[in-house]
């Protein structure tokens, strides 16, 4: 199609679209950026021995929220998505909003990264047929049961939250509902690191520990109170 | 003024066959119209033991298919079973293993198990489990999704007896973390000389309701329990409602 009037006119006027929307949209997504560094923390060495350390100060018995909340800083620290590591790992320059951006796409990944790993623990745990003691079958019903939650509920967060823009409000929601999808993936990590030397009867306290959890985070009617 | 209870009471209730049954139904009658505070400890250790006592139904179910399929395959044996005498040989097995496992739970109904049980078989054949393993995983889905739906069942059917009730959570509260320590460092040999965890965590949430909240009654069929919070509320200085102690009829 060609417009013969308008060529005069056009032959004054650069081009410029490709940079604009460069730098308003492409630069602005931060989506490459929170792939690249989920792969590199994949990549990263888990400090087992670190983790053990500090899975030691935190209670034997039943944790509660605000377990959880007390030790946010160490979690952090040991999973490694400080705002340096984030800077250090992104393909290109990032500011301050940049970090908030990344971190919320890599929040939104993880739902998702969690729903598919859940699936196959699942899985594996439901068509396992080994011959277990009765200590071993109950804990083997309750991981079953935290990843069916697990599965099923980061899917929905992930749907939910997909297409929203960041904002402090958006964030807020999202970690309320994630909130417990986390707890008890803690939890699992804690009985499993500790499941080599158990016996049955600590097996059967693991068991009970999981499934007071998860039954106490599935069965609240009261609003989660907020701490600082 | 409002009430509330301990785990035992809830069973004893759903229980028919259960020694207090009576006692409570007729307690709760005449409490019928009082407000009733559901303890979230309380409903958590509900729904967990009476979750898992259907649970390991199932749990035995499969143990039973699972050790008999290794027994015949460790015997070398050169024809294969049909499919009646696998399921009478599983079957007694079952109910062998079964009758011990109730013989030790005084709070469950054994027929309820029994029920439970029966429903899951009309879905799944024992013989088709033997020779299936993906039917087996069906069927362990199938117990441990449906055992704890029967418990949250079970509990709103006693709370449902009540006009008005709420779930209350004190324990993510720090009240209840200080007051579990208040149990433990207590001088008296209170909660079966401090070995009654669950006891302990139920009276935890109950002191700090009191101390938070205002007065709440309180009512079990185990003594123990009763005098145990009146202890340790006299020990620490914190009024508590009226405890009512159920005696069997």
């Amino acid at each position: 199609m060609q417009y013969e009037h308008g060529s005069g006119h056009v032959e004054r006027y650069v081009s410029v679209f490709r940079t604009v929307f460069e730098k308003l949209f492409v630069n602005k997504n931060q989506k490459i950026n929170a792939a690249v560094i989920l792969s590199t923390l994949k990549q990263e060495e888990i400090n087992v021995h670190k983790l053990k350390q500090f899975f030691d100060i935190l209670p034997k018995d039943e944790w509660s929220l605000k377990t959880f909340f007390d030790h946010i800083n160490e979690l952090n620290e040991i999973f490694k998505i400080s705002d340096e590591y984030i800077q250090d790992h992104a393909v290109t320059k990032v500011s301050a909003s940049d970090i908030k951006d990344i971190r919320w796409e890599i929040l939104l990944e993880s739902m998702l990264e969690y729903s598919r790993f859940t699936t196959e623990f699942y899985d594996v745990l439901k068509y396992n047929k080994s011959i277990l003691s009765y200590a071993r079958l109950r804990l083997l019903n309750e991981l079953m049961l935290v990843f069916m939650f697990v599965k099923e509920d980061s899917k929905k967060i992930y749907d939910r939250y997909k297409n929203q823009k960041f904002s402090n409000q958006v964030l807020l929601k999202f970690n309320q509902d994630r909130l417990g999808i986390e707890f008890l993936m803690l939890r699992i990590l804690y009985v499993l690191l500790h499941l080599d030397k158990a016996n049955d009867e600590t097996i059967n306290h693991y068991a009970e520990l999981i499934g007071k959890e998860r039954i106490s985070l599935l069965y609240s009617k009261i609003p989660i109170p907020v701490y600082s | 003024m409002a009430i509330s209870s301990d785990v035992n009471t809830i069973f004893a209730y759903t229980n028919p066959n259960h020694k207090f049954h009576r006692a409570v139904c007729l307690y709760i009658a005449k409490k019928k119209r009082y407000p009733y505070f559901l303890l979230a400890k309380v409903s958590n250790s509900f729904v967990f033991t009476y979750k898992n006592l259907l649970a390991d139904c199932g749990n035995i179910i499969i143990k039973e298919i699972l050790e008999y399929r290794e027994e015949r395959n460790k015997s070398g044996a050169k024809y294969k079973l049909n499919a009646y005498a696998i399921s009478a040989i599983i079957n007694k097995k079952i109910n062998s293993a079964l009758d011990k496992s109730n013989s030790q739970y005084l709070n469950f109904d054994y027929k309820t198990a029994k029920e439970f049980i029966d429903k899951l078989l009309s879905d799944f054949s024992i013989p088709e489990m033997f020779e299936n393993d993906h039917s087996l995983g069906e069927f362990r889905e199938k117990y441990v999704t449906e055992s704890e739906k029967r418990a949250a069942e079970k509990l709103n059917e006693f709370l449902n007896f009540f006009q008005n009730f709420e779930t209350i959570k004190i324990e993510q509260y720090d009240n209840y973390d200080v007051w579990l320590q208040n149990i433990k460092s207590s001088k008296n040999p209170v909660f079966k000389n401090k070995q009654d965890f669950e006891d302990m965590k139920i009276a935890a949430e109950f002191l700090s309701y009191n101390q938070d909240f205002g007065q709440l009654s309180f009512f079990s069929s185990d003594k123990d329990m009763i005098d145990s919070i009146i202890q340790i509320g006299k020990e620490y200085r914190q009024r508590v409602g009226d405890m009512n102690l159920i005696k069997v009829l």
